[in-house]
């Protein structure tokens, strides 16, 4: 699954309510966490539960919510191209 | 009647909308700082401020207006407190869907004395309660029980209620989305009594303790007897105290 930069950013945002920051703000390898966006761990889990909602990300338990893919939006964007799919369901 | 005198330092009160009670009518005086509106809570950094509902910016405003610097014991009172989080979650759990990690930590009663107590880094106590129509009294009744234990420290009263989701809303009209934040020690700018006769307590009042309590503060005329105190409680401004430190005891 491809998704754009932007869009993972416009989606984090969107997701943890991130007032005041825009996508531009946010650089592509900038730590996510701690010290460059200032995310915590609620904010981990928060996203990646809305992974799984919004693309499907396979990966569950603590593979999907582990420090290097959340790292920044680089590796983030690399996660759901690796994990994100939209299975059609199984025709039975 | 049974009654108390509460010796207050400051009030500060929030509505959402411009509250139609006239007893509430026109904005602040000397003593209650009294604003509706969009709260004021730019003094809250952005990655803690995304997280506050609307009953914690409102709840936010009115503190940081009276609260004083250093450790100050926080009792904090609302009926129903995040309601709105809390069916939010029961939504997702009957529908088996994850429950939202920021909702769940943001659910619970004490979590807006929590983040106000990490906000100014105070390690005095933080109480949070719930009275049923009663909560803005006895949670009053609560912060003034702590400030008798220890009269030297001021003690903060933050009170906030929102209407209930729709879901559980009953037919009796609800208050809108209010906030107020009193503080309560000694020498007392203002001093406000309130009465209430247990035998009538517990009963719902189409008045709410609040709106009462915030008219008695601004011109000392809110606590007269009449419609909308049916439930027993009675709320006076009592006067400007003399000169001089003071403690105030029936």
């Amino acid at each position: 699954m491809v998704v754009t930069n932007l869009e993972l950013k416009q989606f984090i945002i969107e997701t943890l309510g991130l007032e005041d920051i825009a996508p531009e703000d946010i650089g592509d390898d900038d730590p996510l966490f701690g010290a460059g966006l200032g995310l915590d761990s609620i904010d981990a889990l928060e996203l990646g539960i809305a992974l799984r909602k919004k693309y499907q990300v396979q990966a569950s338990g603590e593979e999907a919510i582990a420090r290097e893919h959340f790292a920044s939006v680089n590796a983030l964007v690399a996660f759901i191209a690796q994990h994100g799919a939209v299975p059609p369901e199984p025709a039975t | 009647m049974r009654s108390l005198a509460l010796p207050l330092l400051r009030a500060a009160a929030w509505f959402e909308a411009e509250p139609l009670d006239p007893r509430l009518a026109g904005g602040p005086d000397g003593f209650l700082d009294l604003a509706w509106g969009k709260p004021d809570v730019a003094f809250v950094e952005p990655l803690t401020r995304r997280r506050l509902s609307p009953l914690a910016r409102g709840i936010f405003h009115c503190a940081q207006r009276v609260s004083p610097d250093g450790d100050v014991p926080v009792v904090f009172a609302s009926r129903h407190g995040e309601a709105a989080r809390t069916l939010a979650i029961l939504q997702d759990l009957a529908a088996e869907r994850e429950v939202s990690p920021t909702a769940f930590s943001m659910s619970v009663h004490n979590a807006v004395p929590g983040i106000w107590s990490i906000l100014k880094g105070n390690q005095a106590a933080a109480t949070a309660l719930a009275a049923g129509p009663e909560t803005f009294g006895w949670g009053l009744v609560e912060a003034l029980g702590i400030w008798r234990a220890d009269p030297v420290t001021p003690v903060l009263y933050l009170y906030g209620e929102e209407p209930l989701p729709e879901l559980w809303a009953g037919p009796a009209p609800q208050p809108g989305l209010h906030t107020v934040a009193l503080l309560l020690g000694a020498p007392a700018a203002r001093i406000l009594t309130v009465a209430w006769d247990p035998a009538l307590g517990g009963r719902e009042d189409p008045v709410p303790q609040s709106f009462l309590a915030l008219a008695a503060l601004r011109d000392g005329t809110g606590g007269e007897p009449g419609p909308g105190q049916a439930a027993g409680w009675e709320w006076k401004w009592a006067g400007n105290p003399p000169d001089g430190p003071q403690s105030h005891y029936d």
